[in-house]
């Protein structure tokens, strides 16, 4: 087996690499999934905003409506330079500025109600519509208590106890109200990192396999070219498998009750699935790569490409329809669509999909593996 | 003798495939991964669509509720509604060809798949109406006198906001992501810089040491030399930026003649950040260029290469940062230029910038200054 240590020996200088890679990854995990967890209660709640808001009213009345804004929402100071406002507005820090004048009691009670506010929005930002109509239905109750007879004060406080009142509002299904586990976040990004790490470990060792006067050399030696290719079979999945198997074990430690359960088999069986794509690109890219300058370009941007693409890094839904159909025709686009239903489903007689999404993955694999054979024995006419 | 050193400094840019696939190539395929992925974001996401919702009627209903919705859909098409059947207009939600069901009966049901901004609107319409109906019989039980009053002012449909415009400028938050591949762009210049400080080495390469025992004064060669390589960032950075602007669309602004001086002086940070890495002692040159490359990314990522309101996050917690990260500053200044009405925002960035460069400039001097080589 002197190919096959060959193999594990190379990757071991290597290591530097992928140990990088891996750390990074594993940080940037966790630093998602503790992020993505805000939210884990059934009940429908309203999009909080940002609101900045200047209260100079001498009345009452403006008090109360800061009151009822300030239960849903976060209410912000009002930079005063024009810039900071400006910035604030650019990264949503606020997204709607109310400025409630001094006279807004006094206009209000006398039943000047048009244009009693100022608010400022960021153009054609859809916040703007949501903040508009809050501040609508409250002054609108408030106008309604005060023309029925109510005190000021009496009136501000009879909204504020009807704001209280909620609505009923029901998900479609049980599963859509549910959280994202956190582990599902730990194999969102799987494919950029298994793309990496493969072009990283398994390419380099078969480019250095690749060099003519090694190549040559090896060639004239006593073993049979069908047993040195076996053990370079057996030595790339080896490379896969070590890595795939590191990967699992982290996801065991960390959520070892997710992993234990169905959907944790069903995110294995889809993650080894995407590793054979990558196999089958690295052993491609590892064939064909001239040197490390030419490996690392080839890892960059189909690594990139893929995860863009594919909905690695943004959701699917939010590109344009006609680049969702150019999406199917990437193998990550195949691993995401079952990572994304795996945490949804209660049993594996729901899997149908994902199984078939399996086989597209293998299909894509032995494509690519296909090709690169296709690739290497034009190569071994040419020389 | 300059020029001469210059133009040979050019031809050799020209030769460097790899350099031409990281400056060039690169960058444009990442922009292009940027458009297809979130080019269109802003209008999906953030900008106001009228909102689909399906309306199914049952037993008991309320006239006054449908009224409202379609008083809503035609004045001021907030919503488009779909009067289905109960069974349909769970098919719609689930197809996510609407994004909710009002249900119509004794009382109003909203179901819905999922929270956000439409779904938080279509709640408003429905507390909307439940609690000017729960405040009506609340008056006219209490104050049956004045209801007439109330329902007149009702009628009215008030509009309290004044609405006011702060700008008519950009204010996608995509545009960041852009921003920062301009940056990065600029900033990979370091490779070139590293070349150049490898090439003017006699320890390190061959080059470097012909030049040493030349007539010529090796500073003006590395002067030369680091111009042509300015000079060809330069406008690898443009042509990287106009690929933006005209082939992908993306707005940049209108000010050319300043977009122009910034890539020119983050070309020059970027090749300096190179020369610089590389005068550094006697370390090998692969580990310089790694060195280049872990500073760049990192770079990149504090100014939002990768994670979209990065600059805003840092700019939160340690706002020194970004006002020596280089990345950073070339961000902002594109972005003030894009969003401020005065150039007081740029200028500072400027500033900061052409205060990097040349603090760049005099480290690398005074570590290549007084270097001789023993006979061996």
């Amino acid at each position: 087996m002197q190919v096959f240590k060959a193999f594990f020996k190379i990757l071991n200088k290597n290591k530097t690499a992928m140990i990088v890679y891996m750390v990074i990854y594993l940080a940037l995990t966790f630093v998602l999934s503790s992020n993505g967890q805000k939210n884990d209660t059934s009940d429908f709640s309203k999009v909080c905003m940002e609101i900045g808001v200047e209260n100079q009213d001498n009345g009452k009345l403006g008090e109360a409506l800061v009151a009822y804004l300030e239960k849903e929402n976060e209410i912000k100071d009002i930079p005063k330079e024009r810039e900071d406002l400006l910035d604030a507005m650019y990264y949503r820090d606020i997204q709607y500025v109310l400025i409630i004048p001094e006279d807004f009691t006094e206009k209000f009670l006398a039943g000047e109600r048009e244009e009693v506010l100022e608010g400022t929005a960021v153009p054609g930002n859809n916040t703007a519509y949501l903040a508009k109509m809050e501040i609508d239905e409250f002054l609108q109750k408030l106008g309604m208590y005060i023309d029925g007879g109510y005190e000021p004060e009496q009136a501000a406080q009879k909204t504020l106890d009807n704001m209280e009142k909620e609505s009923k509002v029901e998900f479609l299904s049980v599963e859509d109200s549910g959280t994202k586990p956190a582990a599902a976040y730990f194999f969102d990004y799987i494919p950029y990192i298994f793309l990496c790490i493969m072009m990283v470990s398994l390419s380099c060792v078969l480019i250095i396999f690749n060099e003519k006067n090694l190549d040559a050399r090896n060639r004239c030696s006593s073993m049979s070219f069908f047993q040195r290719n076996l053990q370079m079979v057996l030595g790339s999945l080896g490379i896969m498998l070590l890595e795939y198997g590191v990967f699992m074990l982290v996801a065991w430690i960390m959520y070892p009750n997710y992993m234990g359960s169905f959907r944790g088999i069903l995110s294995m069986g889809n993650a080894l699935a995407f590793m054979l794509v990558c196999l089958s690109i690295a052993f491609l890219a590892g064939r064909q790569a001239k040197d490390d300058a030419q490996l690392n370009m080839a890892a960059n941007v189909i690594g990139l490409a893929f995860s863009f693409l594919g909905g690695v890094f943004v959701p699917i839904d939010l590109m344009n329809k006609g680049m969702q159909k150019v999406a199917k025709f990437v193998p990550s686009y195949w691993y995401v669509s079952s990572n994304n239903s795996i945490w949804k489903i209660k049993s594996l007689s729901e899997a149908g999909d994902i199984y078939r999404n399996w086989l597209i993955m293998l299909a894509f694999a032995i494509a690519v593996f296909a090709i690169a054979l296709m690739m290497n024995r034009l190569k071994a006419r040419k020389s | 003798m300059f020029f001469r050193a210059y133009g040979y400094g050019l031809k050799r840019c020209a030769r460097e495939k790899y350099l031409m696939f990281w400056n060039i190539l690169f960058p444009i395929i990442l922009g292009t991964l940027f458009k297809v992925s979130f080019g269109d974001m802003n209008e999906r996401e953030f900008m106001f669509q009228q909102i689909p919702v399906a309306y199914v009627e049952e037993e008991q209903s309320q006239q006054e509720f449908e009224t409202l919705l379609t008083e809503l859909e035609e004045e001021n098409q907030l919503v488009k509604v779909q009067k289905v059947s109960g069974e349909e207009a769970k098919k719609l939600l689930r197809e996510e060809e609407v994004k909710g069901i009002f249900w119509n009966g004794s009382s109003i049901t909203l179901t819905v798949t999922e929270e956000g901004m439409d779904t938080s609107i279509l709640k408003s319409i429905q507390e909307q109406y439940e609690k000017t109906v729960g405040a009506f019989s609340e008056i006219a039980a209490e104050h049956p006198e004045n209801l007439q009053m109330v329902a007149g002012n009702i009628a009215k449909q008030w509009n309290y906001l004044k609405e006011n415009s702060i700008t008519n400028r950009n204010m996608d938050m995509m545009s960041d992501y852009f921003y920062a591949l301009i940056a990065m762009n600029c900033l990979y210049g370091c490779f070139s810089g590293v070349n150049c400080a490898v090439a003017f080495k006699a320890n390190l390469s061959a080059l470097g040491a012909r030049r040493v025992v030349a007539s010529t004064n090796r500073f003006v060669i590395l002067l030369a030399d680091i111009c042509a390589k300015i000079t060809a960032q330069f406008f690898c950075t443009v042509f990287g930026a106009m690929y933006l602007k005209y082939a992908l669309k993306v707005n940049l602004g209108d000010e050319t003649v300043r977009i122009l001086l910034m890539i020119l002086i983050g070309s020059a940070i970027g090749v300096m950040t190179g020369v610089f890495v590389g005068s550094i002692g006697k370390i090998k040159e692969s580990v310089r260029e790694g060195l280049c490359i872990g500073v760049t990314m990192i770079e990149c990522f504090l100014a939002g290469l990768m994670a979209s309101g990065m600059y805003q996050l840092v700019e939160t917690y340690a706002p020194v940062i970004n006002r020596i990260n280089p990345a950073s500053l070339i961000v902002k200044a594109m972005y003030s230029l894009n969003i401020y009405d005065t150039y007081t925002r740029y200028n500072q960035c400027m500033l900061g910038l052409l205060a990097i460069t040349v603090i760049l400039c005099i480290g690398s001097y005074l570590m290549v200054r007084r270097e001789r080589y023993a006979s061996i």
